[in-house]
C-alpha cells in the first residue's frame, strides 16, 4: 500500500515537474504533438502507479524521453517555419468574403454542421458578414468580421474613454504579497497604513487587496464565518 | 535555448543509461548461462559437488543483483528466472543428470532471453 502512495507521489512530482519544464503555451493550448503528450503520459504513469510489479522506472523513462522530444520539437518548430507547419499543421481559412471555402472544409473534415456551430458560438449568424473565419492549428476558429460588423468601440464613436488601471493583487487571503508591492513601489507600512484606514488592524484580517496602475484600491476584508453563513 | 540543451542531454543520458543496461544485464545474464552450463557439465560427469557449488552461485549472483534487476524489469520476471535457477539446484539435488540439463537449458534460455530484451535489436523495439 505504501508502494503505491509513494509511486503516486513520485510520478506526481515528475509529471508535474515535466509540465513546467515544457512551458505554459503547453498547458494553455494544446497542438497536435502536444495532444500526443498529453495523452500518452497519462496512460504510461497510470501503469506503473497501479502495479507494484512494474519498475517506476517504466513510467518515468517513456514520460521524461516525451519531454524532451516535445521540448527539442518545440524549439525545432520556432526555428523553422516548415518544420512547424509540417509537426503542428497550417491555419486554414474556412471563410472568405463571407464564402465558405468548401476544399478547406473537406481537408479539414469539418461538416456545415459543426462550422455552423462554431459560428453560433461566436455569436455569428450571417456568414456573409465574415470576412475571414480562420481554423487555427489547436482547433479553434477565429472568426475576423467585416469593419462594419464588428463591435462598436468607443474609439469608433469617437468618445473619450479614461484608461483603467490594471490591478495588482497586493493581499491574497491574509498574506502580503511583498513583491507585487514592491513592483508598485509601495511598501509594508503604507499597505497597513490603507487597511487601518478601512478598519481592519491586522493584514491577516484582510480577505483581498488590489492595488492600480492609477492608485485605485479594492479592498475586501475577511468576513467571519457566521457573518458569511448569515450573508 | 537552456531548456533545448537540458532536453537534449536528457535524451543523450537517457540513451547512455540504455547502453550501459545492455551492458551491466548481458553481463549478469552471460554470467549466470556460463554457470548453468558448468552445473550441466558437472552432472554429465558426476561431479555433483561442483554442480551444486556453480547452481549457488549463479542463484547468489542473480539474488545479489536484486535491486538492480528490480529496477529496469518487471518483478515478476525477476521471480520467474530465480525460479528457474532453484529448478536447476533442486534437479541436482535430486542427483538427476537429465533433469539437471533440462533445468540447465531452461536457465540459459530464460536468461538469454532477458539479455536479449533489454538489449537493442530490430525485433525487441517492434
Amino acid at each position: 500500500m505504501i508502494s503505491i502512495a509513494l509511486r503516486t507521489v513520485i510520478i506526481y512530482v515528475v509529471i508535474i515537474a515535466a509540465y513546467r519544464f515544457m512551458g505554459k503555451r503547453e498547458l494553455g493550448e494544446l497542438e497536435p504533438s502536444e495532444l500526443v503528450v498529453a495523452v500518452l503520459i497519462s496512460d504510461m504513469a497510470s501503469q506503473p502507479m497501479q502495479d507494484v510489479g512494474t519498475p517506476l522506472l517504466y513510467g518515468l523513462l517513456p514520460t521524461v524521453t516525451l519531454l524532451a522530444l516535445e521540448v527539442l520539437i518545440s524549439a525545432a518548430s520556432l526555428k523553422s517555419p516548415r518544420f512547424s507547419a509540417a509537426v503542428f499543421g497550417k491555419p486554414s481559412i474556412i471563410i472568405e468574403k463571407g464564402e465558405i471555402n468548401q476544399t478547406e472544409m473537406k481537408k479539414n473534415r469539418l461538416t456545415p454542421d459543426e462550422l455552423s456551430i462554431v459560428l453560433r458560438k461566436k455569436s455569428v449568424t450571417d456568414i456573409a458578414s465574415v470576412r475571414r473565419a480562420v481554423l487555427e492549428t489547436d482547433g479553434t476558429m477565429s472568426i475576423l468580421p467585416y469593419r462594419g460588423d464588428a463591435p462598436v468601440t468607443p474609439k469608433d464613436l469617437s468618445v473619450p474613454v479614461e484608461e483603467a488601471g490594471c490591478p495588482v493583487i497586493v493581499v491574497n487571503d491574509g498574506h502580503t504579497m511583498s513583491e507585487n508591492l514592491r513592483l508598485l513601489g509601495l511598501d509594508e507600512i503604507w499597505l497597513k497604513r490603507q487597511a487601518k484606514a478601512r478598519g481592519v488592524s491586522d493584514i491577516k484580517n484582510v480577505y483581498y487587496m488590489s492595488v492600480d496602475d492609477a492608485g485605485k484600491i479594492y479592498f475586501a476584508p475577511k468576513v467571519s464565518p457566521e457573518k458569511a453563513a448569515d450573508g | 535555448m537552456k531548456k533545448e540543451l537540458s532536453a537534449a542531454l536528457l535524451l543523450l543520458l537517457i540513451f547512455a543509461g540504455g547502453c550501459l543496461n545492455i551492458f551491466v544485464t548481458r553481463g549478469i545474464t552471460e554470467d549466470i548461462c556460463a554457470l548453468a552450463e558448468r552445473a550441466e557439465y558437472g552432472a554429465l560427469t558426476e561431479n555433483w559437488q561442483a554442480s551444486e557449488n556453480a547452481a549457488e552461485a549463479a542463484i547468489a549472483l542473480w539474488e545479489n543483483s536484486r535491486v538492480y534487476t528490480h529496477v529496469i524489469l518487471h518483478h515478476s520476471e525477476h521471480e520467474g528466472a530465480a525460479e528457474t535457477l532453484y529448478s536447476l539446484l533442486s534437479a541436482i539435488y535430486a542427483r538427476s543428470a537429465g533433469d539437471t540439463a533440462v533445468a540447465a537449458r531452461l536457465v540459459r534460455a530464460r536468461f538469454a532471453g532477458i539479455a536479449e530484451m533489454e538489449g537493442f535489436r530490430l525485433e525487441s523495439v517492434f
